[in-house]
């Protein structure tokens, strides 16, 4: 008879933890567009210009039409 | 247009001289130079190249590699780039790590990949190489290497641009395999054009560099290897990107940055070159 009662006891308890987090799970959804943490550091140098895969510029460089006397290469 | 296209451009009055070092194309520019500047500086490089490269056994860094952790004597040249390399390691917080020979050579890097190709990668790879300061160690005229050996061919072009630009002219560009430092106002006085991942810049006494997997990579046993060592790992790094082009203050600092932004990837490679690149670009 007590060990049946343990048994109930232990199976109620998991059953009410097992509730209870769902219910702090459901009322606590990620928000997917909230900034990582730590937050990243911001820099001092100025925001560069530019998209993904295109060359970001600083105030310390400008872009020009001439056409190049050399260029940086992988090698 | 292409650097030929810029020669012909009439009035530009570039002096130009292309050849083959470092196992790379190398091409100085200058304005105004004194006679015989280009033929003296051609022959620097190729003198570096002797005495730097692990591939040709005679070389000063190949005596030094083989002094079996004594303490020997080194060259004031030799001298300066090793201690360029511990500021490399420095300065790229352990990225860019000189001391990944071993690594290489496991990979089966063993000779120029324009001589035969690799050789076979070996089974086992080596562990994640030692910090560089506990390998290295230099002082005034003498230099000690304490296990693994060294490869300069990460560093060597960028410093020797930097040096060679600052002593060629006042008004010159130094491209050692891509690596360059553009000294001075250029043709038209607002700076050296130069190619940086298809845009053209201006740059007046700044460095430009790139790095990249898809060259000097082949494959073996069906894995894809190429000769960027991550130092974390000992092995050839696994990175987003493929070629990071980077701006800066000094062809050898746009040389480190490029690497290790390339290791970094593209989550934190912008992080890491903002404030310490003037331009870059993740590809």
């Amino acid at each position: 008879m007590r060990s049946l009662l343990l048994k109930a006891a232990a199976t109620t308890l998991t059953l009410g933890v097992v509730a209870l987090s769902a219910r702090y799970v459901a009322a606590h959804l990620r928000n997917p567009s909230a900034p990582l943490q730590p937050p990243v550091v911001g820099s001092a140098t100025p925001a560069p210009t530019g998209g993904q895969g295109s060359l970001q510029l600083t105030p310390a460089v400008r872009a020009t039409d001439l056409p190049p006397a050399t260029s940086t290469y992988v090698s | 247009m292409s650097p030929e296209g810029w020669r012909a451009l009439p009035g530009s009055g570039v002096e130009r001289r292309s050849f083959l070092a470092m196992g790379s194309q190398c091409h100085l520019l200058g304005l105004g130079l004194e006679r015989g500047r280009l033929d003296w500086a051609t022959g620097r490089v190729v003198e570096a190249h002797r005495r730097f490269s692990r591939f040709v056994p005679e070389s000063e860094l190949s005596r030094f590699n083989a002094s079996g952790g004594k303490w020997v004597a080194i060259s004031p040249w030799l001298e300066e780039l090793l201690r360029a390399a511990l500021e490399a390691y420095r300065l790229s917080g352990g990225l860019v790590h000189a001391g990944v020979l071993p690594s290489m050579l496991a990979i089966g890097y063993t000779r120029p990949l324009a001589e035969g190709g690799p050789t076979p990668a070996a089974a086992v790879m080596p562990p994640p190489v030692p910090p560089l300061p506990e390998l290295l160690q230099v002082e005034p005229g003498r230099a000690r290497l304490r296990g693994g050996g060294i490869d300069l061919g990460g560093i060597v072009k960028g410093w020797l641009a930097d040096r060679l630009a600052a002593v060629l002219g006042e008004n010159c560009v130094v491209n050692l395999g891509g690596d360059l430092f553009a000294r001075g106002p250029g043709p038209q006085g607002e700076g050296w054009p130069v190619g940086v991942g298809g845009t053209t810049v201006l740059l007046r006494d700044q460095g430009a560099a790139t790095s990249g997997t898809w060259r000097r990579a082949w494959g073996w046993g069906g894995r894809r290897l190429h000769h960027l060592i991550d130092p974390r790992t000992g092995r050839p790094a696994e990175s987003d990107l493929g070629e990071v082009s980077v701006v800066a203050e000094r062809a050898f600092a746009a040389e480190v940055h490029a690497k290790a932004a390339l290791l970094l990837g593209r989550g934190l490679a912008p992080a890491y070159l903002a404030g310490r690149a003037c331009a870059w670009r993740l590809a």
